[in-house]
Formats: structure tokens, sequence, C-alpha cells
């Protein structure tokens, strides 16, 4: 089992905050696990990206040619990434009707991460829809990643139980 | 225990654990976590950390500090480690031990910043003036970095000479799970050479590479250069897999190596008897992994093809080498490799 | 009655220097103080590429021979790791204020605590007598064979005024060595850098004005001259920051 992810997003919106939540995940769970960020210019006021590799055997590249799953937070990420995704792409409701390619989409609506209780959490609801898509981690595992950093504890579980809980 | 670490942050650990003493750095991508991982986290040890004006000051702190006994680093990326040729060659020639990490990018020039192995020649056939040697670690994963970090200083110790630790931004960027408990025993060795003071000593200590008797330079890198035979014998490491039977050697290091150990799997599933030698030591080239009776030799890496050039000699004409490689900062995928291993096989 | 001796920090080998040249006199000042403040077992000597890099067969010190400017670089990186040690770079105006101009300004700005002493004779001794960094407007060398014209070839960096500018040192003075008055005064002036650097911690430049009579193509008493007129002239001598003074 090797499972490819790509989170993409404009820097500052946790993009790989949540690519390291599902790595440590993943590792908890005796996986091995690889987490390559996007570095550079590449990073500096445009669209920012982690690839995560989690695998019951070796990793050969922590490289991600050809995703599994794509969490794409803005439009360029779509644009981007969208065509090289096989499984499932997890985005923005409005912009699902711009992914191209085979992959199944779900589209979530960020916008209720964008005030109140949930606020500036999209990236760990989106990671949430993830897991329960794909089974690569449990919840528990994540949350217990997100119990032994404290901070926003109990906030990043609500997100990552996603609005419907 | 296992923690989720930066290749960068997994290497500056290993080397507060190895008893660096100082390190001296100066700001480039993909390298830059080093730096900022020694400022934080090398006061809490009594250590030294300083951002150098230029690549060329850090080197030349490296110099000083290692001239007076201490166990120095810095550290960099391509451009950066080109700048830094000029105190290598001094401490080398001066017999002076310190580890330098070049987190290689994609070149010439100004280049990317994406990874690259295009710095092969520079690391292992002597990047600055002189006739001398480093020795050149070459870690694919994060456990490597931190595992090579130690070895690197007690390579420096023991040998007196200057260790480049020759990663790429791929694995200095990536995290991966690194138990820390795995780490080589750090060694320690007097250093009765040292400028630091005489002291009680009577003799003055000098730390230097100039000898205007052509004699006496000669003599120097005579003996030198012994050292150096000698280091060829004892310190050539490589890691094997699936060679026994094996028809085509794929043969590549570092990140590439990964990737083409992962071909290698996928070849020997369509019952193509390939197999992967990747060195860990680049000078001394592990020259012996290729004695053996080899028909045809693939050689991969991330530049327009160095390394293979190493391959050819050990092999002497003794087997078909090809070459294949990106660069640039594009890396090579399993699927291009396999490519070539079944055209190889057909 | 006193006898005048050689100093026991200074090593009992003759000196490669030219006749007239100031480097002699200089290195045996410092081997004075070494003496006089009993530092020489607990000194580390930083030299230079340039006429004085042979300077670590004559300091009886501890000794590292630096890569063309980069003395302040390694003496940084020495006196880092071993503060309580006293570290100095001795280097000419090639090596300082050309090719290790960098190094110079930045080691000085961060205050590092260690005497830097600049030899400035306004030209390259070593290498058989180019433009340096210091040579004086209209000043005939091998490079400069119609004498240096500073709108082409760039006017003299005057060190210490630079230096000057900078919130990092402690104490910065220029000297010379062509009268016995400024000999004496240069030796106060490094007795005291070494002080700044053991009892305060802190950084000091000490310039001092040297003759070359070889590459000048003078004899030493001409040369001698030439520094107390045209170099003094152009460096004024003087002290520019001495800090528990209150000078600055």
């Amino acid at each position: 089992m090797e499972y490819k992810v790509i989170i993409s997003g404009f820097g500052g919106q946790g993009v790989l905050f949540a690519g390291k939540i599902l790595a440590r995940a993943a590792m908890s769970c005796g996986l091995n696990v690889s987490w390559l960020p996007s570095y550079g210019p590449e990073m500096r006021g445009g669209t920012c990206n982690c690839k995560v590799v989690v695998s019951d055997g070796d990793i050969s590249s922590p490289a991600v040619k050809r995703a599994d799953a794509l969490i794409a937070m803005n439009r360029p990420s779509v644009e981007k990434f969208a065509a090289y995704t096989d499984g499932v792409i997890i985005t923005d409701n409005k912009f699902v009707k711009l992914c191209e390619g085979n992959a199944e989409i779900i589209g979530m609506d960020m916008s209720l991460c964008a005030d109140g209780e949930l606020k500036g959490l999209a990236n760990i609801m989106l990671l949430g829809e993830l897991i329960r898509y794909s089974g690569i981690v449990s919840e528990e595992a994540v949350c217990g990643i997100l119990n032994s950093i404290g901070k926003n504890a109990e906030q990043n579980i609500k997100a990552l139980k996603g609005p419907a809980y | 225990m296992k923690k989720l670490m930066k290749g960068n942050e997994a290497l500056a650990a290993a080397a507060i654990h190895a008893g660096v003493k100082c390190f001296f750095g100066y700001p480039i991508t993909p390298q830059t976590e080093v730096a900022a991982y020694m400022a934080k986290h090398l006061p809490e040890h009594d250590g030294v950390f300083l951002q150098a004006e230029s690549e060329i000051s850090a080197i030349n702190m490296v110099y000083g500090a290692a001239g007076a006994g201490f166990r120095a680093m810095t550290s960099s990326s391509s451009p950066g480690i080109s700048l830094k040729q000029e105190g290598i060659s001094y401490i080398a020639g001066s017999d002076l031990p310190c580890v330098i990490v070049n987190v290689m990018r994609a070149g010439p020039g100004l280049g990317g910043i994406q990874a690259s192995q295009s710095d092969y020649f520079q690391a292992v056939k002597g990047g600055g003036h002189g006739d001398y040697r480093l020795i050149v670690l070459a870690p694919s994963s994060v456990q490597e970095m931190a595992e090579m970090t130690v070895t690197a200083f007690n390579y420096a110790d023991k040998w007196r000479m200057p260790v480049m630790i020759l990663a790429d931004g791929m694995v200095g960027q990536m995290m991966e799970p690194v138990d820390m408990e795995l780490l080589p025993e750090v060694e320690h060795y007097d250093k009765p050479w040292a400028a630091c003071g005489k002291g009680k000593r009577e003799e003055h200590n000098i730390i230097n590479s100039l000898y205007l008797t052509p004699q006496e330079l000669e003599d120097m890198n005579e003996k030198r250069w012994l050292k150096y035979e000698q280091i060829s014998k004892e310190l050539p490491d490589w890691e094997e897999y699936m060679t026994d039977d094996a028809d085509i050697i794929v043969t590549a290091y570092g990140i590439a190596a990964r990737i083409a150990k992962a071909a290698v799997k996928k070849a020997r599933e369509e019952g193509i008897k390939a197999g992967l030698i990747r060195p860990k030591t680049l000078w001394p080239f592990p020259s012996a992994a290729f004695e053996r009776d080899i028909k045809k030799v693939l050689c991969v890496e991330l530049s327009r093809g160095q390394m293979v050039e190493d391959v050819r000699l050990a092999l002497n004409g003794r087997a078909e080498v090809e070459f294949y490689g990106r660069c640039g900062g594009m890396c090579v995928d399993e699927e291009e490799i396999l490519e070539n291993l079944r055209r190889l096989a057909g | 009655m006193s006898t005048y001796t050689k100093p026991k920090s200074i090593l009992d080998k003759p000196f490669h220097y030219c006749p007239g040249c100031g480097h002699g006199i200089v290195h045996r000042i410092i081997g004075e103080v070494m003496d006089e403040l009993d530092i020489e077992n607990k000194t580390v000597a930083v030299v230079p590429v340039g006429c004085a890099v042979m300077a670590y067969d004559y300091f009886a010190c501890d000794c590292i021979e630096a890569a063309h400017g980069r003395a302040p670089a390694v003496a940084t990186g020495v006196k880092r790791c071993m503060p309580d040690k006293v570290v100095f770079s001795y280097q000419g105006d090639g090596d300082l204020a050309a090719i290790g101009t960098a190094e110079t300004i930045h080691a000085a700005a961060r205050g590092e605590a260690i005497t830097v002493i600049f030899i400035n004779n306004t030209i390259y001794g070593m290498t058989g007598g180019q433009m340096a960094p210091t040579t004086l407007p209209g000043q005939v060398t091998q490079t400069t064979p119609f004498g240096r014209d500073p709108y082409t070839q760039g006017f003299p960096l005057k060190m210490c005024e630079i230096m000057n500018q900078l919130d990092g040192p402690a104490y910065i003075e220029r000297c010379a060595v062509d009268t016995p008055a400024d000999i004496r005064t240069t030796k106060r002036a490094i007795k005291k850098a070494f002080e700044y650097q053991i009892d305060q911690g802190s950084y000091s430049f000490i310039e001092i004005l040297s003759a070359c009579p070889t590459n000048w193509r003078m004899s030493p008493a001409d040369a001698v001259a030439r520094v107390g007129s045209e170099m003094k002239e152009y460096f004024p001598t003087g002290v520019f920051r001495d800090s528990l003074q209150g000078v600055k």
C-alpha cells in the first residue's frame, strides 16, 4: 500500500501544517511516511504545497508525480494539480467545476471556516474529509496528534470531524 | 523513539549530538533550516552560532575554530559552496578537521533551487585549488542525514581533514521519521596540534598551509596522499540491493538511489534481473563494489553525468556502462529508470 | 641600568623584512606588549597574506596563517570558541582594505573581542609593488605607472575614518612608526588595544603608517620621511575613538 497526497493552497492557509498532521498521524500508526514542502520563491505570496507519501513499505521518492489524493484550497492549486490526480480531489464547492481528469471530486464549503469557531481551519476540515474518504489513517490517530500539539486542539478536532458533526 | 524531522533539522540535531562547538553560515535555499536550527539550539549546548557576512567568512570562521581545536561546521548550497572553495582548500592544506554540508541545488550559476546532484565533481575531485581530497558522504534519507553527520565529525577528527556531506534539496527539505537513538557513537580525539594558546606547551603551534620550499611542500602533500591511500582502503561504504544474481546493476547515490531502488524492485517483478549499488561514500569511491562479474551498469544521477565517470574507472572497461539523468531540478522517476532497464534487458 | 633585550614573545629568528620596513618595528612592539601583559601563552595570532605572511615564524605565541583578507573571520572563529584567550590579527593594506574589506568591516561591526593591527604602507609589498587600496593619488606603482588617478583608479580608503562610522569598535587609533615619538605612541596604542580586549572584551583597530622603501623605490631614510610628510597629510594620525575616555 502506498498513498500519495498533495495538499496545496495559498501561503497562510495551513497546507504545510495539514500535511505534517497527516504525516505524524501515519507515523503513529506505524506506517512509513515522507513529507516534502515546496520552498523558495514559490512560497512567497504564491501557492504553497506539500506532498505526503504514506506507505507500509519503503518510500522511494518523496516527490509525487501522480497523486492519489489532492486537497486543493485555492484555484491555482486546482489548475496546477487536478490533472495529476488519479483518486480524489477535495476542494471548495466553487472550484469543483474546474477540476479536470478522472479523479472523484468532493466539494466542501470552505466558507464555513471563514469566521466563527472554525475560522482558518479549512485545512483541517478538508484533511478530515480525506481521511474519512481514504481511510489511510484513523480519525483517532489524527485526533491524537492534534491533542499532542495542544494549541487549539478542540477547534482543530471539531474542524477535522467536519461541518456535519 | 522516532520523530518526524526535516533532513536539514535532523542533520543539525545530529551535529549538536556529535558535540559541534560552533556553526558559521550564511542563508541560502534549500539549506537555511540548518542555520535556523543551530541559531535556536546551539546556545543551549554552550555552542556558538554566528551568521557570517558571507560564505567566504563563514568557512574562514570554521578554519579559525577548527585550527583552535574545536568541532566546527558550516552548511550551504551549491553557489555558496563554490564561494567556500578557497577556505576548503586552506582547511585541507592545513590538515584541519571540519564538517561542510552541501544541500545541492541545480546549477550552473544561480541555477535553480530544486534538488540536484550536479556538484559531484566539485565535491569528490577537489573544488578548490591544489592537490587535496574531502571525505564525501551521501545521505539518501533523513535518518542518514543524522547518522552521517555524526560519522562526518568522527572521520574529520580521526583523519584530520574536512568531510563534506553531499545532500540535495529533497533530502534536506523532506520530513521523515528519525530515530536519534540509532546514531553512531561519538568518538573523541586529542588535538595536540591546535593553536589554542600555548599554555604550558614549550613550542608554539602553527596552523598553516604555506610551504615556500618546493621539497617541503612536496613532502607535505606526499604525506597527505599516503593518508588518502589509507582512507581509500578503509572507508569505502555502499549499500547493495538484489545484486547477487543481477545481470544489470543500477548505481545511484542520495535521493536518486531511493528512486532507483524502487525501479529495481519493479523490474524484478517483470522478471528483469536488476540490482542496485548505492555508494554511501563518494570519496573514497567504493570501487570494490564493482569488482564482480557485471554485464551492464546503468548509472542514474540528477546531473548530466558525473559519478558515472568514477563508475567507468572502477569497471575499467569490464562492463557496458550507460547513463540516465535529469538535471536543472528535474527529478528522475521510477518509470523512466524502468524503461531504461527494460531496454537494457531486451 | 636597563638592558635592551629581545622580547621573549618574539622568537630568536632573523626577520626577513627589507631595511627600513616597518614590520620589524611593529612585530617587536607586539612582542614587548605580550611580554608586559604576560599573555604570550594565551594568545593566538592570525597572520595575513602579504609581506607578513611568515609572521608565524616570529611570534612565539600560537599562530594561524589566514587566507588573503580573511584574518578577521578566522580570528572571529578562534575567539568565539575561546573567549578567555587573546586573539589579534595582523594585516596589510591589500589584505585588510581590498580583498578583505567585508571581513574587516563586519568583524568590527560585531564588535568582536579581537585586536586588529593594520599596517598601511600604501602598496602591495609581497608581490612587488602594485597599487594598494591606500595608494596615494599620483603615487607611481607597477600597476599605476603614470601615478594613481583617483578618477579612474579610485581614491584611497581611509580605514580609521571608515571604521569610525561603526558602532562596534571600542578603540580606533592611527599611528605611525617614522619617529621615535610615533613608535612610542604606537606601542601605547597597541598595548591599550590589547587591554581593551582583555579587560572590556572589546574590538580595537590600530592602523600604523609604515614605510616600504623597496617598493617605493626610495632609500630607507627617504621612505621614512615620506611617512611623516605625504602619508600623514592624507592619513592624519590620532585617536578616532577611545570609548573609555569618551573620545568618539
